[in-house]
């Protein structure tokens, strides 16, 4: 053979090893993922059913329930949600159109990509401080809901920013050629454009917040709740927390129950992504560069 | 957008003034004629007056011409068109010179006795001017068998031109007194006879604007 | 230099910065009403820099300083002065760009679009508008049963036009064409320029194009630029028939850039 066909089938043959290890780990990480979705819903699903859904919880496993969990993550989530998209979304429009690109602007840049950094139980010793002594909110779902909005806010800013980037900069100037002002172009092409990527952007930013359990047991969230809460000041629990709860005791029961409060959580991470992803594609469809 | 675009109006202007020169061409070879017929001045000195005009607008045309090229970067038969009639500008031109320098023998022969009453000239100077309309024809129509027509009719031309010389020739023989007067004429018709040449040039032009093909210096086909 | 027609604009001096850079170097020339005229020039010769000075694009980037004077008749503005405003000034001069760059809408929503920030609101007097736009700009019999349907869905040609359409259903005064056709096949590159010619009896038209051959079919008058100056200006069957400076007839021939 050839010295060239020799180093052919060398390079050949070094791409099929690539392939195969790369097809190997991919498939192991499935694997992996697949077998422990499995075993959380083998043990999990029987348990699932409208009295678990609607029961409080319980010293007795069979009677325990997740009302007042899901409840509580409803309420934080929405507190969440009212405090970070707003701010982070505005925040975003102000860094990336308005701000002057001088050292200022660059330091709270670096700024905020750090505090998507910082571990969420320092963000929950914070809101102890702040939210719940301070200011005197207590342990409620209005401190848990702006902690959790403060802690995704930085993802809620770096997405927005990322979306308004995306719109491409022909588009501004035949914006502005035609006489449009900076707010104009904002309200009527950068914002409707960017509205995918932004919408995506808070999915997971809310999906991030939905499973933090540590931020919320440092500002107290109560492990044991059999009532519902009647207003944001009012002591809460959430589903993670609850599942912790349980899985801390040592009857088996209890486990099932955490087992069954994990499926019904992956399964509402799973739906606010499939929204995601939808809204992406959707948005993709109309909106051509 | 109906009308037409910016580079078929530019043509079309050229073509007109081409048009316009060929009918000056035309007047003044029949005024040329004329004036030798009647052996009339004012008529001989309409035609030299005249031959200012068709300079003018020779150069005209030829600006029309370059300016298109430069403008427009014709191509295929919209170049060949232009090329040609850069050339036919220039034989038109040429042609009226001729008819110029007829209506000076014409002046010239109306201040002497009339040698002999006309007959073949005018035959000849008829042919010439149905040439030259016909070749003008051929060039707006872009039409090769007109063309084609024109082209052979020059031999005709020729053989008048050798009757007219021989029978001048016989006269000079016989009247050393008519000299000055033949040879004036023998030199209008060997003007006409030049004039023909430059109608066959024409449409020689015309055939390759229409066909792509070359047919100069090749000879009668 | 150029005389005897009615002016529509004159700049005079005009020199550009770009941060310490300077683009263009003391430039003066008039543009004539009602007619087209061309800058062209090497690539980075400044014109599309100059193009833009016109409707104050620079503004939107920071570290840009205007010189000398954009005099836009018959007010007389000054358009470089600072008291003049950007946003009234891109509402008199509407520009149509390089490549297409029609807004992710419908076709009616990117011919209304100007008319609305303009404060047009009333439904019949727009369709109007956008109808008259539509045809001026030659798209009007292609696109009148789809006016709903995304602008993305038509061809090159036929976005540019409507970018076209974009731009005149303003009512400018002055209409900016930077390099229209340099992405486009030879088809709709010459429907485009017949359209110019149309277009020049309702407007004034400034256009910046590296093809010269262009520049000679679609002009009036022609401007060469060389490395940020302004090297000749005369009528374009002047300026290619004739030039005067040896530099311009090395361009025109081909012989550099």
């Amino acid at each position: 053979m050839t010295p060239l066909k020799n180093i052919i089938r060398k390079n050949k043959f070094l791409d099929f090893l690539f392939i195969v290890l790369s097809s190997f780990f991919l498939l192991f990480s499935l694997l992996m993922l697949t077998l422990l979705i499995l075993d959380l819903a083998v043990t999990g699903l029987p348990r699932i059913s409208w009295a678990f859904l609607f029961s409080f919880p319980s010293r007795f496993a069979d009677k325990a329930g997740i009302l007042s969990a899901w409840v509580g993550t409803t309420c934080v989530m929405g507190v969440t949600a009212l405090t970070a998209i707003p701010l982070g979304i505005a925040s975003g429009i102000y860094l990336e159109e308005y701000a002057q690109k001088n050292w200022m602007m660059h330091l709270i840049e670096i700024n905020i990509s750090n505090l998507a950094s910082v571990p969420s139980i320092v963000f929950g010793l914070m809101a102890l401080g702040i939210f719940v002594y301070t200011l005197g909110l207590g342990h409620s779902i209005l401190s848990a809901g702006l902690t959790l909005g403060l802690l995704i806010l930085p993802i809620v800013i770096c997405t927005t920013r990322e979306a308004i980037r995306a719109v491409p900069g022909y588009i501004r100037e035949a914006s502005y050629a035609v006489g449009a002002t900076q707010w104009q172009t904002i309200r009527d092409h950068i914002l409707p454009y960017s509205t995918g990527g932004i919408l995506t952007g808070i999915m997971i930013a809310l999906c991030r917040a939905i499973g933090e359990t540590a931020p919320l047991i440092t500002i107290g969230a109560l492990t044991f709740i059999a009532f519902l809460p009647h207003s944001l000041l009012d002591p809460f629990t959430v589903m993670p927390i609850q599942m912790f709860n349980w899985t801390s005791r040592p009857q088996e029961a209890f486990h099932v129950n955490a087992a069954a409060t994990g499926i019904i959580l992956l399964g509402m991470t799973l739906s606010m992504n499939a929204v995601a992803i939808y809204v992406r594609t959707s948005f993709r469809k109309k909106i051509q560069w | 957008m109906g009308d037409a675009k910016s580079f078929e109006k530019d043509l079309e202007e050229i073509k007109q003034e081409l048009s316009r020169m060929g009918g000056m061409i035309e007047k003044a070879i029949s005024t040329a004629l004329l004036s030798l017929k009647e052996r009339n001045a004012r008529l001989a000195k309409e035609v030299i007056r005249t031959d200012k005009e068709i300079d003018e607008q020779e150069l005209k045309i030829e600006d029309l011409c370059i300016k298109y090229i430069a403008l427009q970067q014709p191509k295929a038969s919209d170049l060949r068109f232009i090329t040609s009639v850069m050339k036919i500008n220039n034989e038109l031109e040429r042609i009226g010179d001729y008819a110029e320098y007829m209506s000076r023998q014409s002046l010239f022969l109306a201040s002497l006795p009339a040698l002999k009453p006309l007959v073949n000239i005018p035959i000849m100077a008829e042919i010439v001017q149905a040439m030259v309309q016909k070749s003008l024809k051929a060039l707006l129509e872009r039409n090769a068998e007109l063309a084609k027509e024109v082209i052979e009719q020059d031999q005709e031309v020729d053989d008048l031109q050798q009757k007219i010389y021989k029978n001048l020739l016989a006269d000079m023989t016989r009247d050393p007194q008519t000299i000055e007067r033949a040879t004036s004429l023998l030199l209008v018709s060997t003007k006409l006879e030049r004039m023909a040449d430059h109608a066959t040039n024409i449409c020689e032009d015309i055939i390759y604007l229409v066909t792509g093909v070359t047919i100069r210096h090749k000879g009668k086909f | 230099m150029v005389a005897m027609e009615n002016h529509k604009a004159e700049i005079k001096n005009l020199s550009f910065c770009y941060g310490q850079t300077r683009v263009l170097k003391n430039i003066s020339f008039s543009i004539a009403e009602h007619r087209v005229t061309a800058l062209i020039g090497p690539s980075g010769c400044g014109k599309t820099t100059l193009l833009r000075c016109f409707n104050r694009m620079h503004d939107l980037y920071p570290g840009n300083r205007y010189e000398g004077e954009i005099i836009l008749y018959p007010d007389a503005f000054n358009l470089l002065s600072k008291r003049m405003d950007p946003i009234e000034i891109r509402m008199r001069i509407s520009m149509v760009f390089q490549k297409a760059n029609p807004f992710p809408k419908s076709i009616f929503e990117n011919v209304a679009y100007g008319l609305k920030i303009r404060g047009v609101c009333d439904k019949h007097h727009l369709s109007q508008k956008v109808e008259e736009a539509l045809k001026n700009a030659a798209l009007w019999e292609e696109v009148k049963d789809r006016l709903s349907c995304l602008a993305s869905s038509l061809s090159g040609g036929q976005q540019q036009r409507l970018c076209i359409a974009r731009a005149l259903a303003t009512d400018p005064e002055l209409v900016l064409f930077d390099e229209p056709t340099s992405a486009l096949d030879p088809t709709a590159t010459q429907r485009i320029e017949e359209l110019i010619q149309e277009l020049k009896k309702k407007y004034t038209i400034v256009i910046v194009t590296h093809n010269m051959q262009q520049a000679a079919r679609v002009s009036d008058y022609t401007g060469f630029f060389y490395l940020g100056e302004l090297i000749e200006f005369d009528r374009t069957d002047i300026l290619f028939t004739n030039p005067k400076v040896k530099k311009t007839e090395e361009y025109i021939t081909g012989r550099f850039g």
